[in-house]
């Protein structure tokens, strides 16, 4: 029987080098060891997708192998799930996530979200050409910590500040901390619409989020 | 020079007498100028984007009125990003005040290319719009004018068939299938420019932002996007003049490649630097470029705008293979009529008496 280390050195290999299909059959052979699938996840699959996210950093792995890199943890975590108890909050934290009205460039929204929920958060994912209306809703009537709002078109990004203008009507502003991004966005245009921070990709993405919520 | 007045400085040349002299090397009364403005401007004439794109009367009334007010050097509406990819069967959606968006790819999986036809321009989509418009538009300026356009190339065109994500993802885990795709992707691109061409005489230039170093890695541009750049420029030049390339956001690690696959100009984002590109390139290819369009273009004041045209035109107006001055991507939707006056303007002060691969005179005298 391999070692729990060798079986999660595996997984994590599976998640870094891409292999969405093998990274299942590792983890019923980790399963068939009797080896924790919680464990599993966080030491095998994430720390696939960490190490992943710093080759992004270092400008080795780009946006198409960040995503196939989250195929293959996702693959293995619907694995891993059906061992694990139904739990409602298994979340350091609640995240509402979308691209503001107009704006239908998701890409960079989708990885942010993938990399929060490796990060340990729930993220409740909008979508695209999300009316403004939808974010103050979501955060009327849900428990969130944390609204997320991305946007790649200048044109579209007035909404973000409209939004939280919104909220402030709806005295919602300070239940919720909001944080903005996108490659037109910027420290200074976050700071004027009085956003709680910008940050200028995914991994930044994740670190101040845990920093909000003091997770960090 | 302060810039104040908001009439348009009107110019003797007609484009067609500039773009000959201009080639020629001879002195024209202003540098080269364009703005790519057909699928946004409609606004400014009281026409909602989305009857725009189905309207021949509309886009003729557009490019028309921007010939008139702006006096640009180029006509024509651009096919763009998704003309040739809804006549293939990529679905669109419409909102009023905005372009369009992909809303489903044409292709739900690989196995749709085997035996699929290639693009018809007189029946799919909305290209006998286009024609019908052309058509006009030729008849109306076809004496004074060159009539242009440009579309998505074969990558682009590629990842709006299949999806983008889906597409990224084949290039990595089935690259003969995310070949498969580009080849036909490439026959589309050619068949369209050919066919108009051969109606019209129109000469196309190539759009690639997939093709951006904000996307895609080096390794996966020079498998995937070089060799189908490299076939399209060659096949495209068996019929029209050879095609020129613009590629949006960062591309500089990335610049030898694209020159050396055989384009005539490359017209660079404002993320990029003109002089450096010269510096390199301007031997070779021809430049275009790179004026901020949201920054400056849409937001900036007209004096901002007239600052950053002498900039750009000191930058490159002496570029040897030739210089086309114009914002860094798509005039914005929103930009005033005011703004653009103030480009062209400037474009007519800094880059009067202008000649090929000589400073114009219009920036040594503002000296």
């Amino acid at each position: 029987m391999e070692s729990k280390e060798a079986l999660l050195q595996r997984l994590s290999d599976c998640v870094f080098e891409m292999e969405d299909e093998e990274v299942v059959d590792v983890a019923k052979e980790y399963i068939a060891c009797g080896y924790d699938p919680q464990e599993g996840m966080l030491k095998g699959l994430v720390d696939g997708m960490q190490r992943a996210s710093v080759l992004y950093e270092e400008g080795e792995y780009f946006v198409p192998e960040l995503i196939v890199c989250s195929d293959a943890m996702y693959a293995g975590i619907a694995e891993f799930r059906k061992y694990l108890p139904e739990t409602e909050d298994t979340g350091i934290g609640k995240i509402v996530i979308g691209v503001v009205e107009g704006d239908t460039h998701d890409i960079g929204k989708n990885l942010v979200r993938i990399m929060l929920e490796t990060g340990g958060f729930d993220v409740h994912d909008l979508g695209r050409d999300v009316p403004l209306e939808a974010f103050v809703d979501y955060v009327k009537n849900n428990d969130v910590d944390i609204l997320c709002m991305s946007s790649l078109m200048t044109t579209t990004m007035p909404g973000m500040g409209t939004v939280i203008q919104r909220l402030k009507e709806e005295g919602l502003r300070d239940k919720v901390k909001v944080m903005v991004g996108g490659a037109p966005v910027s420290p200074a245009f976050a700071e004027k619409i009085g956003a709680d921070g910008y940050t200028k990709n995914a991994i930044e993405a994740v670190a101040f989020a845990k920093r909000l919520v003091g997770a960090a | 020079m302060v810039i104040r007045e908001m009439e348009l400085i009107r110019l003797e040349m007609t484009p067609k007498e500039r773009a000959a002299a201009y080639a020629r090397g001879e002195e024209v009364d202003r540098i080269p100028t364009t703005l790519s403005a057909g699928e946004t401007a409609p606004p400014l004439y009281g026409i909602d984007i989305c009857d725009y794109y189905f309207s021949a009367d509309a886009m003729v009334e557009v490019e028309s009125r921007l010939a008139e007010d702006f006096q640009a050097d180029n006509l024509g509406m651009g096919l763009g990003l998704r003309s040739l990819l809804e006549a293939l069967g990529t679905k669109m959606k419409y909102p009023k005040k905005s372009v369009s968006y992909i809303d489903v790819p044409a292709l739900k999986s690989f196995d749709e290319l085997e035996g699929r036809e290639l693009v018809n321009i007189e029946k799919d989509g909305r290209l006998p719009i286009m024609l019908e418009a052309f058509y006009r538009l030729q008849d109306k300026y076809g004496e004074v004018r060159n009539l242009g356009s440009g579309l998505a190339g074969p990558f682009t065109t590629a990842a709006g068939l299949i999806g983008t994500e889906n597409f990224l993802k084949t290039m990595l885990k089935k690259p003969e299938k995310a070949h498969k795709l580009l080849q036909y992707s490439t026959d589309n691109v050619v068949k369209c420019c050919k066919d108009f061409h051969d109606k019209l005489g129109i000469n196309f230039m190539i759009s690639e932002p997939m093709g951006s170093g904000e996307l895609l890695s080096k390794r996966q541009f020079e498998k995937f996007f070089v060799p189908y750049l490299k076939q399209c420029v060659e096949r495209m030049s068996e019929f029209q003049n050879i095609p020129s390339i613009h590629i949006c956001g960062r591309t500089r690690d990335r610049w030898d490649e694209v020159v050396n696959a055989g384009v005539s100009g490359f017209w660079i984002d404002n993320t990029e630097s003109l002089e450096e590109f010269k510096g390199l390139y301007g031997d070779k290819v021809s430049l275009s470029g790179n004026l901020s369009p949201v920054e400056v273009l849409k937001n900036g004041t007209p004096q901002e705008i007239a600052d950053h045209v002498r900039e750009c035109i000191r930058e490159a107006g002496d570029n040897p293979r030739g210089y086309n001055l114009c914002p860094g991507c798509t005039t914005p939707v929103g930009t005033t009529k005011e703004n653009m006056i103030a480009f062209m303007n400037a474009a007519a002060i800094y880059g009067r008496r202008a000649r090929k691969g000589c400073v114009p005179e219009g920036l040594k005298q503002s000296v």
